[in-house]
């Protein structure tokens, strides 16, 4: 450093020209502060999964199971004793309904489903000709595909099932059309609630397992108020 | 968050050494300013606004998905329907079938065919000569019927479907009545029908009334070969519009059914049939009636039919199930729509 002239001559001078640290030197702690608060916020209602911040998600599947309201049978036979097809019809809906459980479970209620928006083992209840159409559906028939960023919580309401039987001339069953009606609230993550509604009929046939031939379905989803505070100690309400 | 970082902005350019001169000081302080507002604008959130992850991807309020399996689209399918003659206690298949129709169905574009064949037509029947069409029935049952219609068209029919007086009036109050618009009033006592023009829904009684009145047609049993066409017509735009609303309602069309014809479908088929049936356009059903004119074979009176016109819609149909617009053949009953208005 080339020696001031002034303080040659014995003058104190200005240490003003001396080489100061560069200004990022305060900026760069000051942004490193901000991010770190603006992290702290964007994170702490726990929105976006961060092992590290810890996961308080629950994946139970909600117990559920429909209620059968009716069952009728359909003679195709003009000596049909109308009275024990129907019985039969009633039998056969009891049969049939836990399948429906399943379908509609995997469908709105499985975690492990709806959260990553896979519902591989919802198709598994359609025909092969039926399959297409209803992948193609995945947001009427299912809760979605982008449930997992839309829904904290799904829970189970009250739900029926009406049947009709199809009988063969030999009054054996054959087909049947489902009529459902199914009701599911959901916690979405903004804290608001939703009333998922899905209402329509499937036609199912027995092909070694009942499957879906046929559906035509609609969903009447709806914005919903939360529910009342469970009392301690309560179960959670079911179907 | 802007905020904060701006306060913490603020409080570095305070507590900044004034070592370097004035307006770098400004500088600097200012871009501290901006880049600490933009980290907090872009990662910050205020009290009670969502992050943009839990917005909903999509809203979803009303929705609306269906599928119904149909038949392979890639040839037509011709059902022949029939209508015996047969009186409470005779033999359905043995008597004569005085109503006789080749619906052809195209699954592919959604159109069906309705072809009227008069009673009296003068035809070559399989191993029996030349006789009445409808005398097939009485000495071959459904079958020969069969036969004899596909010897005339060249056209191989894919199913039969019988119905009788008694089994034709249940099967219409089965689903209960049929919504027909009547073009015309028909007025028959023969055959008990007294029926107004316009849209109106017939019983099982008033809908046989309305097939079997032949009387007060000026082309007899033409016009009423139409009428019947028209019936099927009818019923075939009523199911789709009541399948609309409610599919179950194909299991009662086909109960209906299946009580009270007699058949060849296989019952396996009959759902399949059923939904194609609910996906074909109803308004551009053609109903068509073979032309001819009345003659005498021996001391019979006979129809004998438009050979030429019997070719061309023949082959038409036989191709797509859809008769070209220059070969359909005048309406029997045109007359009396236009004097209707």
């Amino acid at each position: 450093m080339a020696e001031d002239p002034q303080t040659s001559r014995g003058v104190r001078t200005n240490r003003s020209h001396r080489k100061r640290p560069s200004p990022l030197v305060y900026v760069i702690p000051i942004v490193i502060v901000g991010l770190g608060i603006g992290l702290f916020l964007f994170l702490r209602d726990g929105s976006v999964d961060i092992p590290i911040i810890g996961d308080d998600r629950d994946d139970t599947v909600p117990a559920f199971s429909f209620r059968m309201t009716k069952a009728t049978g359909v003679a195709t036979s003009a000596d049909a004793e109308v009275d024990s097809l129907n019985a039969q019809a009633a039998d056969l809906g009891a049969q049939v309904t836990p399948v429906l459980d399943e379908l509609y479970t995997a469908a709105f209620l499985d975690p492990g489903n709806w959260r990553d928006g896979d519902y591989e083992q919802v198709w598994g209840f359609f025909t092969d000709d039926a399959r297409p159409a209803a992948e193609a559906a995945v947001e009427t028939l299912t809760l979605g595909a982008a449930a997992g960023d839309v829904y904290e919580t799904v829970q189970p309401d009250k739900s029926t099932l009406s049947y009709t039987v199809l009988f063969d001339p030999d009054s054996s069953p054959d087909s049947l059309v489902v009529r459902v009606s199914f009701s599911a609230l959901g916690e979405r993550i903004d804290g608001t609630y939703t009333q998922i509604v899905s209402v329509g009929q499937l036609f199912m046939d027995d092909l070694g397992g009942w499957k879906v031939t046929a559906f035509d379905v609609e969903r009447e989803d709806h914005e919903a108020e939360p529910p009342p505070p469970a009392p301690s100690g309560s179960a959670t309400p079911s179907a | 968050m802007w905020g904060l970082g701006a306060t913490c902005s603020l409080w570095a350019g305070l507590t900044e050494r004034p070592t370097t001169p004035a307006p770098r000081r400004r500088a600097t302080t200012l871009a501290t300013l901006l880049v600490a507002w933009l980290a907090g604008t872009a990662l910050g959130t205020s009290p009670g606004t969502a992050p943009a992850a839990a917005r909903p991807i999509m809203q979803l309020e009303q929705a609306h998905a269906g599928y119904v399996p149909t038949l392979d689209g890639s040839e037509p399918i011709f059902v022949l329907l029939l209508g015996s003659d047969a009186r409470p206690g005779e033999e359905i298949d043995g008597q004569r079938a005085d109503s006789i129709h080749l619906v052809g169905i195209n699954p592919e574009k959604g159109r069906v065919s309705i072809l009227g064949f008069p009673r009296d037509s003068y035809v070559s029947i399989p191993g029996y000569g030349m006789d009445k069409i409808n005398a097939a029935m009485t000495v071959g049952g459904p079958d020969l019927v069969v036969e004899t219609v596909e010897g005339m068209t060249g056209i191989t029919i894919d199913y039969w479907a019988l119905t009788w007086f008694e089994g034709f009036e249940a099967m219409v109050n089965d689903v209960d009545g049929i919504t027909v618009d009547v073009p015309f009033p028909v007025y028959d006592t023969y055959a008990h029908a007294k029926i107004d023009a316009g849209v109106q829904t017939l019983n099982g009684r008033e809908a046989l009334a309305f097939a079997r009145a032949r009387h007060a047609l000026p082309q007899g049993d033409f016009g009423r070969s139409e009428n019947q066409g028209l019936l099927i017509a009818s019923t075939l735009a009523q199911f789709k519009k009541q399948f609309r609303k409610d599919p179950s309602r194909v299991f009662d069309y086909v109960g209906a059914g299946l009580r009270n014809i007699r058949t060849d479908v296989p019952f396996d088929q009959v759902l399949a049939l059923a939904f194609t049936a609910s996906t074909l356009n109803a308004n551009k059903a053609q109903n068509m009636v073979l032309p001819g004119s009345t003659g005498m074979a021996g001391d019979t009176s006979v129809v004998n039919l438009d050979q030429a016109a019997l070719q061309a819609i023949s082959a038409d149909m036989a191709d797509d199930a859809i008769v070209k617009k220059d070969n359909v053949p005048p309406s029997p009953n045109a007359a009396l729509v236009e004097d209707d208005g």
